[in-house]
């Protein structure tokens, strides 16, 4: 196996850098673009309007409320799509990642897990009872999913022997992950789709607590965070590629084309069944995680194991 | 310069709309909601992601001023229309053009200070105005005795942790408990030294009842004359150091120092377990989507529960017979109760089709009603069989004592259930004795609203058909709860 070099190293960091953010909102366009579709049944228009959507922000007012936290509501507002880009620094591009640590899975769940105060803080800047609940639903949806979530990046690593994502790539030359961890992939879609608080994990910005987190934001601000939500989502789309679908692999097309071909489909199929479930509510989901999520990984994670033993990964 | 205005023009061509109305326009507000979705607009779930601001049909005064504190926080650029009757589309599409231009960004009031200066924002709080202090160990109590509204707005001392003195504090108008159960304090400890800190609110005239039902025995040994008279008492006081102190001294404190931005800070009051917890008094509506327009619900919140639950119809419209439920399509009406809940549910892509279902339903041409009908069959047959939703909702909102077991799981009067019969009607298939089930005067829903968690309760409301009948009408159930108050 060649050694490779992050994408910083190879490109430069600038280059590299805006390649990452481009991926992304690349990535975070087309989940809504998808989504939009899927919600409204508009295929002609669906793609168009996430780009409408934007500059709709962009033109609107910001606007702020009677003696809002203003610090810690701006600091939650921009954090969210950093942290989206940051957590994309560690998924691969071409077959490199921007930054190439010992540690890539961990870096990825740190971003996630900051994303807590994030959006806890959009929750509780604004000095609203509706963003403030919207914040608090966040957290205890966070007690729900977040363990199963480090169980299924977990296994994965366990399978590769590494927690690098391009080392994870190479190991799945042979078989794809997916075919010996189908429970770590779905969980992994699952909790993403928990932490973007996206479709069934939505209750955080519910419409019965009038948009909750998202309840005072609008422009420059609402398409940050939107931007953000969707750059997520994207990237978990991408993340699950590379840990469980073989990245690049695939016959006859080039590689790259099969990854976007992956994600696409990622992308849809998430889309389809998320938006065909009502929202969980977080307090009966943490007991679905609690006791069949976490438990199944579990059960998961030792079948890895003992695969790895046999040596069935080498 | 010309580019950036089409690109203007462009981005704001999908406005979103908050919708301001009250029930009894439903025929109304389903053909403007119709327009409005076959433009591929969409419907705001806040001001602060709203363009257009629609009132539909004739508003009152309470209601009107509910909208202006709306107005204030709907960040330009920014059109408002009121629709009374036909031509709907052409009213639509002119604020779209005038969404375009500059009328669009007049100099408006700055929300925040909207918001501390109009008592009116607190009183008809809607979403974007919910500006309050959460998590404060001072009890603060602003004075509401300009409004005759904001009386039952207050309550809540922080007391608990005073030397030992358990002080419940009671600060609500008399209207905030009648119908209520008064053993719901009960859970608290009322021996030896409580004290119930009661607000006076001279400026309604009801705080010559307001201690009614409280039970005063315990408070033996404790000067409690300053309470009474001492109108906007205690606010903002840490009162840790006046423990053991006669409490009628506190008559002549001000209570201003207990405002933000001229918003009450929370208190902190006995929760459903007896426990001392922050309380912060909220009002959800009168505008809210999935909310029935002009409803409003006043109560107390404790993390995300809602205690002291009170509602009411803005402009008193329960006075006016309002439109009956009966002179309306009855599968469109159960399409229209879906759509909503199905919204609070959070399940925009099915309550899109059972609003679509519903407009073709009420459209014109025996092809779209035809069309409608095949729809509501689809949606409700699917509604119906969603297992999620039946797992995330069933159990909750329970009407009468016993508790039967649906062959489903669910309980027998239960929001699953009302769900399930709602689907039965909108795909035609309901029988009209199910109607009385579907049917609830508004004690009986404080009552069932009670202790619930914020999504519960809303979840409870959206599984009913709530419109003001007069209370003669409401069926037996709703007749309890009269008794009771």
């Amino acid at each position: 196996m060649p050694e490779l070099t992050s994408l910083a190293d190879a490109w430069g960091l600038a280059p590299a850098v805006l390649a990452v953010v481009g991926f992304g909102v690349g990535l975070g366009t087309v989940f809504a673009a998808v989504d939009h579709v899927v919600v409204t049944g508009r295929p002609a228009r669906g793609a168009v309007e996430p780009v409408r959507g934007a500059l709709r922000w962009l033109v609107q007012q910001r606007r702020t409320t009677a003696a809002p936290d203003r610090l810690l509501w701006r600091i939650g507002v921009v954090a969210v799509p950093v942290l989206a880009v940051l957590s994309l620094a560690v998924v691969p591009i071409g077959g490199r990642t921007l930054l190439s640590t010992s540690a890539d899975l961990v870096w990825f769940n740190a971003m996630e897990t900051l994303l807590w105060a994030a959006v806890w803080l959009i929750g509780w800047g604004p000095n609203a009872v509706p963003a403030l609940v919207g914040g608090y639903r966040f957290l205890a949806q966070g007690l729900a999913y977040e363990l199963p979530l480090m169980l299924a990046l977990i296994t994965a690593g366990l399978a590769a022997s590494s927690l690098r994502t391009t080392d994870i790539l190479a190991a799945q030359a042979d078989l794809w992950f997916v075919v010996t961890m189908p429970v770590a992939f779905a969980v992994f879609l699952v909790c993403a789709t928990a932490f973007a608080f996206w479709g069934p994990f939505a209750a955080p910005a519910g419409a019965d607590i009038a948009g909750g987190v998202l309840s005072e934001l609008s422009g420059v601000h609402r398409l940050l965070v939107e931007a953000g939500r969707a750059v997520f989502l994207g990237a978990t789309a991408a993340m699950a590629v590379t840990l469980f679908l073989g990245g690049e692999a695939g016959p006859w097309l080039p590689g790259p084309v099969w990854y976007l071909l992956k994600i696409a489909v990622v992308v849809v199929a998430l889309v389809g069944v998320g938006r065909r479930v009502p929202v969980l509510r977080p307090d009966r989901f943490v007991e679905v995680a609690w006791m069949v999520l976490v438990p199944a990984m579990l059960v998961q994670a030792l079948v890895v194991g003992l695969l790895v033993l046999a040596g069935a990964y080498r | 310069m010309d580019l950036s205005n089409r690109l203007r023009q462009w981005a704001m061509a999908r406005p979103r709309v908050l919708i301001v109305t009250t029930a009894g326009n439903d025929l109304l507000r389903w053909h403007v909601e119709a327009e409005v979705a076959r433009r591929g607009w969409q419907f705001a779930l806040s001001p602060a992601d709203t363009d257009i601001l629609l009132t539909i049909g004739a508003i009152g005064p309470e209601l009107s001023a509910a909208a202006d504190v709306l107005w204030s926080q709907i960040p330009q650029p920014r059109q408002r229309l009121a629709v009374t009757g036909e031509p709907v589309g052409e009213r639509l599409e002119a604020a779209l053009l005038a969404l375009g231009t500059s009328s669009a960004y007049q100099d408006g009031d700055d929300p925040a200070t909207v918001l501390s200066r109009g008592k009116r924002a607190e009183d008809l709080m809607t979403p974007g105005a919910h500006g309050q202090h959460d998590g404060h160990d001072m009890a603060g109590h602003a004075d509401h005795g300009a409004t005759g509204a904001a009386a039952d707005k207050h309550a809540g001392h922080d007391m608990g942790g005073h030397a030992g003195h358990d002080m419940g504090g009671h600060g609500a108008a008399a209207d905030e408990h009648a119908g209520h159960d008064m053993g719901g304090h009960a859970g608290h400890d009322m021996g030896g030294h409580d004290m119930a800190g009661h607000a006076d609110h001279g400026a309604t005239g009801a705080a010559a009842d307001e201690h009614a039902g409280h039970d005063m025995g315990g408070h033996a040994g404790h000067d409690m004359g300053g309470h009474g008279a001492a109108a906007d008492e205690h606010a903002g006081h840490d009162m840790g150091g006046h423990a053991g102190h006669d409490m009628g001294g506190h008559g002549g404190h001000d209570m201003h120092g207990g405002e933000v931005a001229g918003l009450p800070m929370a208190g902190t009051a006995p929760d459903r377990d007896g426990l001392e917890l922050d309380e912060l008094k909220v009002t959800l509506g009168p505008v809210l989507p999935g909310w029935p327009g002009g409803l409003v619900l006043r109560g107390s919140m404790q993390g995300d529960v809602l205690t002291r639950v009170e509602f009411s119809w803005v402009d008193d419209v329960d006075l006016v017979p309002a439109d009956p439920a009966g002179g309306v399509d009855r599968r469109a009406g159960a399409l229209d109760v879906l759509t909503s809940f199905l919204l609070v549910a959070g399940w925009p892509w099915a309550a899109q089709q059972a609003r679509r279902a519903r407009d073709d339903l009420v459209g014109i041409g025996p092809a779209r009603v035809d069309r409608g009908a095949r729809a509501a069959v689809v949606v409700a047959a699917r509604v119906s069989r969603s297992r999620p939703l039946a797992w995330s909702v069933r159990g909750l909102g329970v009407r009468g004592a016993e508790v039967l077991r649906t062959p489903g799981g669910g309980a027998v009067g239960d929001v699953w259930d009302r769900v399930r019969r709602w689907c039965e009607i909108a795909s035609g298939a309901g029988t009209s004795e199910t109607d009385e089930e579907l049917v609830v005067g508004l004690r009986d829903l404080a009552e069932l609203v009670e202790g619930a968690e914020l999504a519960a309760a809303r979840l409870i409301v959206a599984s009913f058909d709530v419109r003001p009948v007069p209370e003669a009408k409401v069926p037996a159930s709703a007749a309890r709860g009269v008794a009771d108050a």
